[in-house]
């Protein structure tokens, strides 16, 4: 193995680090001009890139959970970019704060006359879930989910870092004994995360599914990540020697897997609205079946489910390395336009504007603007700059765990 | 002219016995390379590297489950396409007769329960399962197969398959025990 001064891992770790936070940090300084400067389309923009790096965390927090309580021999290589990618849930949190400061320009509930009511206090439906949408207790809902997973993703860090010190295995058994209540938490505050931030959007609709729909992008972003940044990785030691073939094998029966499963939850909501067919649930397609947002749902019932379930079915595809790091990179790409799907329709149809004609007029944004583009750039390089940041401090494969049979073989090799 | 008598055993092949993992191993790298084609290994657990060492090709069974899946797919749909618009026309809430997304969920089971059934099915039928006795069972102490010990059979189908020469090869090997079987 070469050390030379280009070819050397931890050095080139700092230097995209500090490229991705500046490349990042300058996207966000356009952005928050943006919005400083007032301009409409902000909003949605702002809201797409953030939820793609939001899923970057949360799919960090929730591969923690599956592994500790699962222990497969496939978590091991993904522990340490999981818990990386969970700490930074908390300054996410806090870039969270420009919609919590814009609430009544991207919710239509949230819209107030002069007295401090909503203007919707007389719609039926929406007046009736004033109760939980309104400003006092959304921003309850976001502090307490900050401090839950913040918190979380802090005792899976510290509890895996005393670990690795001590190689202990009463650490080990904490992780395992807070991986199944996190992973209740979990979903509990995605649903309730995805009811508030995405679809409050049309208050009037609503969908016991959403959460998971939500979860399952959570879960495709870091798969797919994490297969690109470990086939990366896997150039230098010690990855190289413990990202085997069955390893590999391994993540990609996951995103296969994980694939099948953002279907299923999609087709399971789609199949009851469709048969029902009724106004105030049947919007939502009558949204993303409009023309323009057609194409995009065609692009992504193509592209990803049809293309990457017939390509990853294949052991051969899962088997070959640089396969499955186009495919998975392809994948993470199309989280992007998977949020896009989510956010604007709710905000730019015609229907949601005769609905929410206030709201049409207080948001105003059109359908698509670059900063839908700019925005989950800067985003995904401002969450791989502070990813790296984490990343950095620990070794990059969990050695000293008793578990990781592999363990002993690289440390031997290695002194 | 000597008639051969269809009662009497004929040999199935030589079996060479081992303690460990590693000697079955080395012993089938071995075999190959002496130039044995038609051969077989006993374990009680997998050994990681013996199916390349005795040269096995990949099983055919995938293909086999995406082509019974496909046929599940086409059946499900193609099913309730000539129910719902040939068969038995039915006005449901005004929707057209060829409606697809009502189809999706028997599609999708149909799919789901022709591959299943073909996984199971081929994987009998490519083991030659189900077959009430294997000549291999003849070899004596075999019941280790399932226990510590592993085993290499060189059979008589082989090109090169003579009784004495494999004998001796195979005792060159270091194995616990080397015996001839039969097929009866």
């Amino acid at each position: 193995m070469s050390t030379t001064e280009t070819d050397y891992l931890p050095a080139k770790l700092k230097d995209m680090q500090s490229g991705a936070l500046l490349g990042g940090g300058v996207g966000l300084a356009v952005l928050l001009v943006c919005w400083f400067a007032g301009v409409a389309n902000f909003y949605q923009a702002y809201l797409i890139g953030w939820l793609f790096a939001f899923g970057f965390a949360m799919g960090g927090l929730l591969i923690l959970c599956i592994h500790n309580l699962a222990h497969g021999g496939w978590g091991f290589l993904l522990r340490r970019i999981a818990e990386a990618s969970a700490m930074t849930i908390t300054p996410l949190m806090i870039l969270f704060l420009p919609i919590m400061f814009s609430l009544d320009r991207v919710y239509p509930w949230a819209i107030r006359d002069a007295s401090g009511v909503s203007v919707y206090a007389t719609d039926p439906i929406v007046g009736a879930k004033l109760h939980y949408l309104n400003h006092s207790f959304f921003w309850l809902r976001y502090l307490i989910m900050a401090v839950i997973w913040s918190y979380g993703a802090r005792l899976f860090w510290t509890y895996s870092g005393k670990q690795d010190e001590t190689g202990d295995i009463v650490w080990r058994q904490k992780m395992r004994f807070i991986a199944g209540p996190m992973a209740l938490i979990y979903i509990l505050t995605v649903t309730i995360a995805s009811v508030d931030w995405l679809m409050s959007l049309e208050p009037q609709w609503f969908s016991s599914i959403y959460g998971v729909m939500l979860a399952s992008g959570h879960m495709l972003t870091m798969l797919t990540f994490g297969i690109v940044f470990l086939c990366w990785l896997a150039k230098w030691e010690p990855v190289k020697t413990a990202f085997t073939l069955t390893r590999q094998h391994d993540l990609g029966k996951l995103l296969f897997a994980f694939v099948v499963f953002w279907t299923y939850i999609q087709v399971s909501q789609f199949i009851i609205y469709w048969h029902a067919n009724l106004p105030e649930e049947i919007t939502w397609y009558m949204n993303r079946w409009s023309p323009g947002f057609n194409a995009v749902s065609w692009f992504l019932i193509s592209s990803q489910f049809f293309v990457p379930f017939l390509v990853l079915l294949s052991q051969t595809t899962k088997k070959n390395r640089s396969a499955l790091v186009k495919i998975a990179a392809i994948l993470l790409g199309i989280r992007v336009v998977d949020l896009f799907w989510m956010v604007a329709p709710s905000i730019n149809m015609p229907e949601t504007r005769e609905l929410y004609p206030v709201a049409t007029r207080a948001m105003s944004g059109s359908g698509f603007s670059i900063l839908d583009i700019l925005s989950p750039v800067s985003f995904g390089l401002l969450w791989f700059g502070m990813f790296l940041y984490y990343f950095r401090q620990r070794p990059i494969l969990p050695v000293n765990d008793p578990y990781f049979s592999l363990g002993t073989e690289i440390k031997e090799a290695q002194s | 002219m000597n008639m051969e008598n269809p009662l009497e055993p004929k040999t199935y092949g030589v079996v060479a016995e081992f303690a460990d993992a590693d000697s079955v191993l080395a012993a089938a790298n071995k075999a190959v390379e002496a130039g044995y084609t038609v051969m077989d290994a006993y374990s009680p657990v997998p050994v990681h590297g013996l199916d390349a060492a005795l040269g096995r090709k990949p099983t055919k069974l995938p293909w086999m489950v995406f082509a019974g899946g496909l046929t599940g797919c086409l059946v499900g749909f193609g099913m309730q396409v000539w129910m719902a618009h040939v068969d038995y026309p039915w006005n449901v809430g005004g929707r057209p007769t060829i409606s697809w997304p009502a189809f999706i969920p028997v599609t999708f089971e149909l799919t789901i329960l022709f591959s299943a059934l073909t996984t199971v099915i081929g994987m009998f039928a490519l083991n030659g399962l189900p077959r009430p006795h294997h000549p291999i069972f003849n070899t004596p102490d075999f019941d280790r197969s399932a226990i510590d010990h592993y085993f290499l059979c060189i059979e008589a189908a082989d090109p090169r398959f003579n009784e004495a020469d494999v004998t001796a090869f195979l005792q060159e090997l270091g194995p616990e025990a080397v015996n001839t079987i039969t097929d009866a």
